[in-house]
């Protein structure tokens, strides 16, 4: 029985190597599913035939063709990275501020993006051309508003700078929410960035977040076993010899950095960064460095099958992501919530 | 050669004076405990030797000035055991003993074969190996004590610092707890530093005492020039009687001052 194993609680092979089958599993459905018919077999022997040294013939014609490789593939490759980044950068913030409440956007990033993309919106007069960079900018520069605030009160503590990340959200929303006020014409690209769509024109988005959400995945991981020390509180991890300060601001840093740019190209996608963390502790166990790669897997799972259902529910027209990863994750997150009890 | 110096130290924290002039040494493999009544300051000279506060005057370990090592340097060369650690409840036991070798590892490396024996071994040499799997969450207070104990041996340090560490058990797990730490001084030829609050058990296993009254150093020597029946009512306000054991030990037993109580003289219950 695996609790008697006096080894330490560790994430096993079996466990990513599933993670990575549904991955790509759903990645798979996704580049199958949606209005044009696209067989099962002939999409998966196109993606091997773009592979070296694999020559296949997929039977699909060009336009179908074009229709997988520059529609279909590059919102779903979209999807994976942002609810990859979303999730781990969910449990980043819950394991280094300890706060099981915490999600990406607590230190004001959400604030901070929502008052970037009106002020392109209206700026733009209408236009959204401008909007994943003025929501980029505006999130870090919540969170960077957020840092400061909470060093001016004196302390580096966590609860200092939540608090800090209150305050800042709570004045970029008054903000945002008089500019929209003001300029009621753009309310509608607002409101329909402020729900959350993965919507990509060929592969510009993708290449335009990978960069960022890479560096991000890095640094995280490369500190989950420091975030687990993090977990005995500040005196004791410092007694222990980790550098909490530092530790604190480098993960910040990089989780901040990996939402603003999931923003940027997503809008405001909710649950994913809080659910998934969740929901793979419950299942898989408390460790960062259970969580954070499996958070990482589930959150790319998790939201490539929300924007599925997005997309093919009420097809052709298509529901806000984010609407579907709040209506579908609540129950998800009863469900495993109610296993869990059971099972203890 | 001392281990641990103190020359002069202070501590202010918000315009408030902790301590103030403290000064003591304490030998290679000794037993210091630190004493006093509550608020005398006897955790704020550990949080200072531990450097997890800013202080005054000079604190040297082990031949190093405590405020030129590196984070990383001060925890391999002292383990501090806090008098309420922080217990993540979903923690396996294995796991918080391992938290212990982060000193020795860079931050992206993970614990190795090496580390892993050495979690095993100290959990075992305090007769807690049994106990490796279970949750923190699971653990009754001696567990935890032990465990919390264990994850100081692994920290590999020289020099241990224990906070009250028998504060929350009763009077058997007071006593074991303070056999095992006496037995890893001894096996492990640690030295051993301790605010205590249980004055007996401070003189029985204690080969020094430290006496800090108002932030600063009242008296120290040894357990039995310390601990005398008047500076325990000066300093504690309390009325005791020291009995010397044929061992060389102390035992210190609180009075009760039956004069306190109105109307109640001292043969009055006997109507």
């Amino acid at each position: 029985m695996r609790s008697r194993s006096p080894h330490p609680e560790r994430l096993s092979a079996a466990t990513v190597g599933v993670g990575v089958a549904a991955v790509l599993g759903i990645a798979w459905l996704g580049a199958v599913l949606g209005p044009a018919d696209l067989g099962a077999g002939e999409v998966a022997r196109a993606i091997l035939d773009r592979l070296p040294w694999v020559s296949l013939d997929s039977g699909l014609s060009a336009r179908e063709t074009d229709i997988l490789f520059l529609v279909r593939l590059p919102r779903v490759v979209l999807g994976l990275l942002v609810g990859a980044a979303l999730a781990l950068c969910g449990a980043a913030y819950q394991g280094v501020f300890r706060n099981p409440l915490a999600d990406p956007y607590l230190l004001g990033v959400a604030a901070g993006a929502g008052l970037g993309a009106t002020l392109a919106v209206v700026g733009g007069g209408g236009s959204t051309g401008l909007v994943p960079v003025a929501a980029f900018l505006g999130g870090l520069g919540a969170v960077v508003l957020t840092y400061f605030l909470g060093r001016m009160a004196g302390s580096a503590s966590s609860t200092t700078l939540i608090l800090a990340g209150v305050a800042v959200a709570s004045f970029l929303t008054a903000v945002q929410t008089f500019v929209q006020q003001r300029n009621d014409e753009t309310l509608r690209q607002v409101y329909s960035w402020i729900l959350g769509r993965l919507s990509t024109n060929g592969w510009s988005e993708v290449s335009g977040v990978l960069p960022y959400i890479l560096v991000t995945s890095v640094v995280i991981l490369a500190n989950r076993r420091v975030l687990d020390v993090l977990a005995v509180g500040d005196a004791e991890a410092a007694s222990l010899g980790v550098d909490v300060a530092r530790v604190r601001i480098i993960v910040v840093l990089a989780a901040t950095l990996g939402t603003a740019a999931a923003v940027a190209v997503s809008g405001l996608i909710g649950f994913v960064g809080i659910i998934v963390p969740h929901a793979v502790r419950l299942m898989f166990g408390f460790g960062n460095r259970i969580v954070l790669p499996l958070a990482a897997l589930g959150g790319a799972v998790f939201l490539t099958a929300a924007d599925i259902v997005a997309r093919t529910a009420l097809s052709p027209a298509e529901l806000p992501i984010g609407v579907v990863t709040a209506f579908t994750g609540a129950p998800f997150f009863a469900l495993v919530l109610r296993n869990a009890r059971v099972e203890s | 050669m001392t281990m641990l110096t103190l020359n002069d130290v202070g501590v202010t924290q918000g315009g408030e004076t902790l301590v103030e002039s403290v000064g003591f040494s304490v030998e290679p493999g000794a037993w210091v405990g630190i004493i006093g009544p509550n608020g005398a300051g006897k955790t704020t000279i550990l949080r200072a030797i531990a450097g997890l506060i800013e202080s005054s005057g000079d604190i040297s370990v082990d031949g190093k000035r405590i405020s030129q090592l590196s984070i990383k340097e001060r925890a391999q060369c002292l383990a501090m055991v806090p008098q309420r650690p922080e217990l993540p409840a979903q923690m396996r036991v294995i796991d918080y003993v391992l938290l212990a070798r982060t000193s020795h590892l860079r931050f992206w490396e993970m614990e190795g074969a090496g580390d892993l024996v050495a979690a095993q071994r100290a959990l075992a040499s305090l007769g807690s190996d049994g106990l490796a799997s279970r949750r923190l969450g699971s653990l009754s207070g001696g567990e935890v004590q032990r465990v919390v104990l264990a994850r100081a041996l692994v920290q590999g340090g020289p020099l241990l610092l224990l906070d009250e560490p028998t504060a929350s058990l009763d009077v058997g797990q007071a006593q074991n707890v303070m056999a095992m730490v006496d037995t890893m001084r001894r096996t492990r030829g640690l030295t051993v530093v301790s605010a205590i609050h249980d004055l007996t058990l401070a003189a029985q296993f204690c080969d020094r005492l430290v006496l800090v009254a108002g932030g600063r150093v009242s008296a120290m020597g040894e357990p039995r020039t310390v601990l005398t029946e008047s500076s325990i009512r000066t300093h504690y306000g309390a009325r005791v009687r020291i009995l010397h054991e044929e061992n060389g030990s102390l035992v210190i037993i609180p009075l009760r001052e039956l004069e306190h109580l109105p109307g109640v003289g001292l043969g009055g219950l006997s109507n």
